[in-house]
């Protein structure tokens, strides 16, 4: 398991970005707060994006503040996975291939 | 911004010429510069100054977009740009000072309203961190009776603020010494706290507490740490005086707010003045205290500086408790000397 | 069969890493190629996201028959080795090495990404490389580094480095550029790979920048780095040949064809011998006019 052991941020707040906040959670599990421009149309995808981030990293354990400017998939998957890097201090990311 | 025109360039300020053409930029906007911006950067376009936005410590302030230039993106740009500086020296939580006009704005880019007056609206990027600052001084309350606050700096601890203390202290059932615990004066904020505490031990309703970013900090009162006084002065005693009516004091469950009376510094008076005027609002009440004297004057942190700045600790001692002198004869309080002896500052 | 061999580079546009609107947006100005960038538009702060950007950005849009080449930092660093890392994975077309001094550069990159193939199974050589060339010794070296891989698809001048080290600044003319230019085209000529001029980075100076794509135009360069994508357009024009150049071509090609038809060995266009480089710049002529979107498509080879 991954742990935020401090708070941290990635992306910015310009258009198509997205800024990523995540911090320590201690014993309140996940919490994502969402902000969006589109969160309308794209609300339940954008959480799903940033859901299975985590997943990956297997942080079971922070709040996650999403502000988004009408970024890709693939932007919000970068944000956040460099948001988790940071706020866990992981320097060796495993890169996949496809 | 998509290959956009607009180009970022940081302004150095402390080159005469630059700090004029941001003093002159923001005047419109009703903004200063004040030296405790660390650092402006400038959006332009076609060379003209279009836009800027700046930092001091943990704080973004002196935000102004040329009317003709909004709805560029502009701010996000800057915005984006300063916090990822912030972000990387390691800084959890970023402020924002600015005017209350601009809060849709703000909130709509990651910032989050820690409290709004009519002339100042201080925001944060973690909307956690002043909820949570409050939860653990509502851990510390006790319901029933009188219950003081003071706020103090102590740079460092005096038989005057030894006086002030055991007055409110009296006056009480229970009391909280707020400790500023912003690192910009001569003696470091745990020093402060630790000689603070040293001085106040047989005081058994005392409890120190750490005045973090809400009680005069660089984001609520960033005034306060300037030399002498400030346009803004006023505005930012105000910002520090309702953040603690409607968020601090009901947090503790505070009744009665202590000041010591200050006839020297206009900074500490103005600020004194406007809690006399903002606390009966909130049903707090507001207690001056008259200042100790020795020696024909009144007893102060600053006429103690001025002591050792003049290579004369020895008559210090008639002015601090015991536990302050010991601790400026020790070896830790070396380099503190050696700092106040070649310093003006006001604190 | 002609257009499938030559391969256009006359636009690289950058796309930096930090901006993700530029990245969303960067296939509908129509450059050749696209280089995204990890190293000089990367502030220190923002590498690791930016590399993270990059690379989930090459593995999830479909940037169609666009080039994609990602320019890395120096690979002497470790934010250049975890570009690598990451980069190789995510499969661009091209990795473009910045501030290439020497043969030994390319090898050592070489040698780092091959490792990498081999640990992720895919075929040795399958990243193609890119050298820009900074500073005086790039230049002087630029015949060993030309040679130095069966990767290498071109090299790159890189004016603002190289006019620094040189003592001087850019100029209209590009006096203080001529020496370098000539030595890094005629490098890459000798071997046969792409070379690309640097960018011209005043972007609201139009005629200047004009007079500087004709300039590099005629001294033989494929095509130029641009910063934005308003000088994609300009560059495409000239780099479009003549109707008349276009003519010929075709008469070049038809030649061809009846010689062929006639099973004749003697290839002649107006009573001239058509030899080996006439070929070469017939096709070329025609790969162009066929990227202007000027032939009526399919005929002649195309």
């Amino acid at each position: 398991m991954c742990q935020i052991t401090k708070k941290s941020y990635a992306g910015s707040l310009e258009s198509s970005d997205v800024l990523v906040q995540i911090s320590p959670n201690p014993g309140k599990g996940l919490e994502i707060d969402l902000k969006s421009t589109v969160k309308r149309q794209f609300g339940n995808a954008i959480l799903a994006t940033v859901n299975d981030v985590l997943r990956e990293f297997d942080i079971t354990e922070a709040f996650v503040s999403i502000d988004d400017k009408g970024a890709l998939d693939c932007t919000i998957r970068a944000r956040v996975s460099a948001a988790v890097c940071r706020a866990a201090a992981l320097t060796d990311y495993h890169w996949k291939v496809g | 911004m998509l290959y956009g025109e607009i180009e970022l360039r940081d302004i150095p300020l402390n080159i005469p010429k630059y700090y004029q053409q941001v003093e002159t930029f923001l005047k419109p906007f009703g903004l200063t510069v004040d030296r405790l911006l660390e650092r402006y950067l400038g959006a332009y376009y076609n060379d003209e100054l279009v836009g800027g936005a700046g930092y001091g410590g943990d704080v973004i302030k002196c935000v102004a977009i040329d009317p003709r230039m909004r709805g560029e993106g502009i701010v996000n740009t800057l915005i984006s740009r300063l916090l990822s500086e912030l972000i990387a020296k390691g800084l959890a939580n970023i402020f924002l000072f600015t005017k209350p006009a601009n809060r849709v704005m703000f909130e709509d880019l990651a910032f989050h309203t820690i409290i709004c007056t009519d002339d100042v609206l201080l925001m944060e990027t973690d909307a956690k961190s002043y909820p949570r600052y409050l939860d653990s001084l509502s851990a510390l309350r006790t319901d029933g009776g009188s219950c003081g606050a003071i706020v103090m700096n102590a740079n460092p601890f005096t038989l005057g603020h030894r006086y002030l203390i055991e007055q409110a202290s009296d006056a009480c059932d229970r009391l909280f010494v707020l400790v500023v615990e912003e690192d910009r004066s001569l003696f470091p904020a745990a020093i402060r706290k630790k000689l603070i505490q040293a001085g106040t031990a047989d005081l058994k309703n005392v409890s120190l507490i750490d005045g973090g970013s809400y009680v005069i900090s660089g984001a609520t009162f960033p005034t306060y740490f300037l030399k002498t006084a400030h346009v803004a002065t006023r505005a930012h005693a105000r910002l520090d005086a309702m953040l603690f009516c409607t968020g601090i004091a009901p947090a503790l469950g505070v009744t009665d707010r202590f000041v010591g009376e200050e006839p020297l510094d206009v900074t500490t008076a103005t600020y004194n003045s406007v809690m006399a005027e903002t606390l009966p609002a909130y049903n707090i009440q507001f207690h001056c205290i008259n200042r100790l004297e020795k020696q024909g004057a009144p007893v102060s942190a600053s006429r103690v500086r001025a002591l050792i700045k003049q290579d004369k600790l020895v008559d210090t001692a008639a002015l601090l408790p015991p536990t302050t002198y010991q601790f400026l004869c020790s070896d830790e309080a070396k380099p503190i000397i050696a700092k106040i002896k070649n310093s003006d500052s006001r604190h | 069969m002609v257009a499938e061999k030559i391969k256009l580079r006359r636009t690289m546009m950058y796309v930096s890493g930090s901006s993700p609107a530029n990245i969303a947006q960067a296939t509908i100005y129509g450059a050749d190629s696209l280089m995204f960038d990890l190293e000089d538009s990367v502030s220190v702060n923002e590498k690791d996201a930016a590399r993270f950007v990059i690379y989930h950005a090459l593995k999830t849009i479909d940037f169609g028959d666009t080039e994609t080449v990602v320019r890395i930092n120096a690979i002497n660093t470790e934010t250049g080795r975890q570009d690598l890392e990451a980069i190789v994975r995510a499969k661009p077309d091209v990795i473009r090495l910045p501030k290439t001094s020497c043969a030994q550069d390319v090898w050592d990159a070489e040698a780092m990404i091959a490792k990498i193939e081999r640990n992720i199974g895919f075929e040795e050589g399958t990243i193609k490389l890119m050298a820009a060339l900074e500073d005086p010794s790039g230049i002087l070296n630029a015949r060993e580094i030309a040679k130095s891989s069966k990767r290498l698809i071109g090299m790159a001048i890189g004016a603002e480095d190289f006019v620094t080290s040189m003592k001087t600044t850019r100029s209209p003319l590009g006096v203080e550029l001529a020496t370098a230019r000539g030595l890094l085209l005629m490098a890459c000529r000798e071997v046969g790979i792409y070379a690309l001029d640097t960018v011209y980075s005043d972007i609201n100076n139009d005629e200047g920048f004009l007079e500087e794509v004709k300039l590099i135009k005629q001294l033989g360069f494929d095509g130029k780095s641009c910063i934005h994508p308003r000088q994609i357009k300009p560059i495409h024009q000239v780099f479009t040949p003549t109707i008349k150049e276009i003519d010929y071509a075709i008469r070049t090609f038809g030649a061809i064809q009846e010689a062929e038809e006639k099973h004749s060995g003697v290839i002649a266009l107006n009573g001239k011998m058509i030899d080996l480089p006439m070929v070469e710049r017939a096709r070329r002529v025609i790969r162009l006019a066929d990227a202007a979107g000027i032939l009526d498509g399919g005929a002649y080879g195309c």
